[in-house]
């Protein structure tokens, strides 16, 4: 079923609209939720938690790509899950994910802008335009998706410890971007 | 909350068009000349092995390009076709009861790197295609069936698997008598096919799409 007539049964109220999402997109809302999380039953409470939000907003939403639509939604609620829980329970996957991206972070040497997370992503989509395919690619999959560095690799036919010296010059250029342009996060 | 997860939160957000890119994406391996020349040279050795074994008797076997650009070497396949793996009992699949199924066997494809097919091609994984030389004969032709996954590509990018363009092929495929199923793993999902040796070497294939065929346990399961 395409995405448009899972949508449709959305609108139509039609629980198959759930099932429908759970045959196409189960797998990979799963793999985002435990990327972060590192816990499969926590994972896949988060899944479960989408659907109902995607039941809650659609209508009036109606997303052309259902897909990217969920996988938005199962990253926040991971997120948050993770803010509400990461000081009784460890969750290594995002844990690893955030002690890389410190070193994008510039130390406050001024008084720059403090950005708000709407700039910063505006901020994001203008630096991944200035980067090239392969290096977008594995910048994606490793902080939006949370996938392992080995199977970024292995996807990319290269090296693991290529794909992560990449990763570093990535990480580099980023928080250079950010200096640039004076934020402070 | 910390800068990191500041960064970290805003990247959900991020343009979906980046997103489906990374999601889509397929690299090819670029090959030094060194690759090519050890390719041409590998293909010359095993059509020798091929000549000498078949003789004049050898008839065309289809049109299915094997799209192998990789190292692959004559101990391979000779190693492959000497080992007996791969087969699991019919009775696991109740619809292919009178059939011996073939999900993997032991020809290494750890050096080989695969050029993704052009739209038009079909390839063959060398695991599998090792699989239909050896078991072709011995369990005469049609009473095996090889489980496969199958990646369908167009203008050399691999399709995501819940796409319509790959849904339309699924159903075509059921159309022409091709079992499959999807399969969903953490790593995302997969497409099974269970198909016959006439039917990976006359595959049918439509216009504007590329086909790779790999044997079902030639990756971690």
């Amino acid at each position: 079923m395409d995405d448009t007539e899972i949508v449709a049964l959305f609108f139509e109220r039609d629980e198959k609209a759930i099932a429908q999402c759970e045959e196409k997109y189960g797998a990979f809302c799963q793999s985002i939720a435990y990327n972060i999380l590192s816990n499969t039953s926590d994972a896949q409470e988060c899944v479960n938690d989408t659907y109902l939000k995607a039941w809650n907003t659609i209508p009036p939403k109606s997303p052309e790509k259902l897909g990217l639509y969920l996988g938005k939604i199962v990253r926040n609620t991971a997120i948050n899950l993770y803010n509400k829980n990461h000081r009784k329970k460890r969750y290594a996957g995002m844990q690893r994910l955030l002690s890389e991206l410190e070193e994008c972070i510039a130390s406050p040497l001024s008084t720059e802008n403090k950005i708000e997370e709407k700039e910063l992503t505006h901020f994001l989509n203008s630096w991944l335009e200035t980067l090239d395919k392969n290096d977008r690619v594995i910048f994606i999959r490793r902080y939006w998706k949370g996938e392992p560095l080995k199977k970024i690799a292995k996807d990319c036919a290269e090296a693991p410890n290529k794909t992560a010296k990449r990763m570093y010059r990535l990480r580099l250029d980023l928080k250079s971007a950010l200096e640039k342009e004076e934020f402070l996060l | 909350m910390k800068s990191s997860q500041k960064l970290y939160n805003s990247i959900t957000e991020i343009d979906d068009k980046y997103i489906e890119e990374a999601l889509n994406y397929k690299a090819v391996k670029k090959l030094s000349i060194w690759y090519k020349i050890g390719t041409v040279a590998a293909c010359l050795v095993i059509a020798g092995t091929a000549i000498f074994a078949f003789g004049n008797t050898a008839k065309p076997q289809n049109d299915i390009s094997t799209g192998i650009l990789g190292q692959t070497t004559l101990s391979d396949t000779q190693t492959a076709s000497e080992k007996q793996n791969g087969t699991e009992p019919a009775s696991q699949q109740s619809d292919l009861r009178r059939f011996k199924l073939i999900s993997s066997f032991n020809g290494s494809s750890e050096t080989a790197c695969y050029k993704s097919p052009d739209d038009g091609e079909c390839f063959l994984s060398i695991p599998l295609r090792g699989a239909i030389e050896k078991y072709k004969d011995e369990f005469e032709g049609e009473s095996v069936v090889y489980k496969t996954t199958l990646s369908i590509f167009s203008g050399g990018e691999s399709l995501e698997i819940n796409s319509d363009k790959v849904d339309s092929e699924i159903k075509r495929l059921n159309a022409l008598g091709y079992k499959t199923e999807i399969s969903k793993g953490t790593d995302g999902s997969q497409i099974i096919v269970y198909a016959t040796y006439k039917q990976l070497t006359q595959f049918e294939k439509k216009d504007g799409f590329g086909y790779f065929f790999f044997l079902y346990d030639e990756w971690e399961h």
